[in-house]
């Protein structure tokens, strides 16, 4: 349904996202993980035909088979009106605070789908049940500020169903909220997902919800996707060294025994886009750097069901799992 | 010797907005009958969800409120029952951490005006000695000399993190309260932060308060734990046994949704890899 090819999107600063390639089929789930400044927003805005103005898009970008790479504005209003849809991180500065929620869900099916407001109105309040909204004919009347945090991102996600899309975007959905809402969220849109067909794309730097949320996941780090693979075999044994990183340095419960030891880190900071190195852009940071690393961009190449962007060859990802660990200290 | 940080059954109230003109405000209780002691070097983890009154505490445990019952001592002093004058010179010795590392530095002073701010204020120290002691603690967190001439939007947020913890530790405390220090930054960055603050609290032997809605991160550097919910603590105890063998219904759904294996299948697995 979404085909990336070569996709790469340029802004005066440098590369935000650099030859991305991947596809989406109905009903998929995917993760894009990394952390702040990797591309992940990006790469979604460009997937909505979004971008700012300053941004350069090249590359091949097809939904439905139609590329839409250089399509106009009136080609991507069209899709985002019924194909697409996209939630993001803060459910307050996302919903209008002058409007009652329930007009602000009816709009865009008066809009693109035509409907009457009264069923539009009885659409809304069936997304409203659907996204378990309790009393929903009250919440329809109400403002945003009146409701909770998972309240709102529920009521956001009723929104972006409003015209039942077949993708839908979710930028770091659930960042804003407490652990076992944001797990409520998760497990709602996981069911939405599968009863609608609908493909989800899930954005965010929260590995215990990626696991959760999504059956495949792509890593991304300085623009580029480092790693791609099937959710649960890449946290289990993720194979580029970032990924590795990511997994390893991740703060968590340890025994007393080892609480005075350091945590592993990975050195440095994601350098802002124009510093980034020319060749593999974790390059400066990896514990298992070669010669050409830093010049290189690194070639993509299979790996089990999924590819790794690393100069390393896959045995060498494969064999020297713990050593690669062990360097982040 | 008397705890570094003792909460002795503290209770806070707040007045929400009046609904009525002709009615009294109802209260809500933002921390209620709470205990806990920390002893200089050791390392208290708070954890909660947001509205559990984590952040009262840290201010309450601050002195910037003061408790509707019960008493909050530093060092054996309650804090309430002091003047002015007498917690402004006593407040070198304990000092905070904010969670927002842009938020808590002034963006048009220079870094080195921002962490000098507490011996300005709290010790009127002359000049040369202030920048002195902001350039040895620029250096301890990691930062350079010349980082000191520099404007906070300079900086990447972990490393304006650590220039919020160099102005925690500028006047060499006894206690550091961090309220989410590492809850906004990136995941590589927040065991740079972690270990920090660790290397501080073994140096310096700092009593470390660490509050953060994080069970993983608590847990990874916390001696004993405190959970939060409403108000009130609802468990306590050394980390291990929290993590290990609470029964807490609560405790363990924050641990499930940490995806903390332990809680998933009530095995005692190592890590949740």
């Amino acid at each position: 349904m979404i085909g990336v090819e070569g996709l790469s999107v340029h802004f005066n600063a440098g590369c935000a996202v650099r030859d991305a390639q991947f596809a989406i089929a109905p009903g998929d789930r995917v993760g894009v993980v990394g952390e702040s400044g990797c591309g992940k927003s990006v790469l979604a805005l460009s997937l909505m035909g979004m971008l700012p103005e300053t941004a350069r898009m090249s590359g091949s970008l097809k939904i439905d088979g139609v590329e839409m790479a250089g399509s106009d504005e009136a080609a991507w209003r069209n899709l985002r009106a019924r194909r697409l849809a996209m939630i993001f991180q803060e459910p307050m500065s996302a919903l209008n605070p002058l409007r009652r929620v329930g007009e602000t869900v009816m709009e865009p099916m008066r809009v693109h789908l035509g409907l009457s407001r009264a069923d539009a109105r009885r659409k809304a309040l069936a997304l409203f049940e659907e996204t378990g909204i309790p009393e929903p004919e009250q919440r329809f009347r109400q403002f945003p500020h009146e409701l909770s945090g998972g309240q709102r991102q529920r009521v956001l996600i009723a929104l972006a169903l409003a015209c039942d899309p077949d993708v839908l975007i979710a930028d770091e959905p659930t960042t804003a909220l407490d652990a076992n809402v944001a797990l409520r969220i998760i497990t709602l849109l996981v069911e939405l997902s599968k009863r609608r067909n609908m493909a989800l794309l899930f954005i965010s730097h929260d590995l215990e919800a990626v696991r959760r949320a999504t059956t495949r996941v792509m890593i991304m780090y300085g623009g580029d996707i480092v790693e791609q693979a099937p959710t649960q075999s890449l946290l289990v044994a993720p194979a580029h060294p970032y990924a590795r990183g990511l997994l390893a340095t991740r703060p968590r419960f340890r025994p007393a025994r080892q609480r005075d030891l350091r945590l592993p880190t990975i050195p440095g900071a994601v350098p802002p886009l124009k510093d980034l190195p020319i060749g593999c852009r974790f390059s400066g940071r990896c514990p298992v750097e070669l010669a050409h690393c830093r010049e290189q961009a690194p070639p993509r190449r299979t790996q089990g069901s999924g590819t790794v962007a690393c100069h390393h060859t896959g045995e060498v990802l494969a064999g020297h799992a713990r050593p690669i660990e062990k360097a982040f200290v | 010797m008397p705890a570094l940080l003792q909460l002795d059954r503290v209770t806070r109230r707040y007045a929400l907005p009046r609904r009525s003109l002709l009615r009294a405000p109802a209260p809500l209780t933002a921390v209620s009958n709470v205990s806990l002691t920390l002893a200089r070097g050791e390392t208290l983890g708070v954890v909660g969800e947001s509205g559990s009154g984590k952040s009262t505490l840290a201010r309450l445990a601050m002195g910037f409120e003061r408790p509707d019952e019960g008493a909050v001592c530093f060092d054996g002093k309650d804090l309430a029952r002091l003047s002015k004058p007498e917690l402004k010179a006593l407040r070198p010795r304990f000092q905070m951490v904010f969670q927002d590392p842009y938020g808590s530095l002034d963006p048009r002073r220079r870094v080195g005006w921002s962490v000098a701010e507490p011996l300005r204020v709290l010790r009127r120290e002359e000049p040369a000695v202030i920048e002195s002691q902001v350039n040895a603690v620029l250096e301890r967190v990691g930062l350079r000399v010349e980082d000191a001439r520099k404007y906070p939007h300079e900086f990447s947020g972990g490393q304006r993190q650590r220039i919020a913890i160099a102005r925690g530790i500028v006047t060499s405390p006894d206690l550091l309260i961090a309220d989410e220090a590492v809850s906004a930054l990136d995941v590589s960055v927040q065991a740079q932060i972690l270990n920090l603050l660790m290397d501080l609290r073994d140096d310096m032997g700092l009593g470390l308060f660490f509050i953060s809605h994080d069970l993983q991160v608590v847990s990874s550097i916390s001696d004993r734990i405190v959970v939060l919910r409403q108000g009130e603590i609802v468990d306590d105890g050394p980390t291990d046994d929290v993590m290990f063998r609470s029964r807490n219904a609560y405790t363990r759904s924050l641990m499930a949704a940490a995806g903390w294996r332990a809680a998933r299948d009530g095995q005692s697995a190592a890590t949740d890899r």
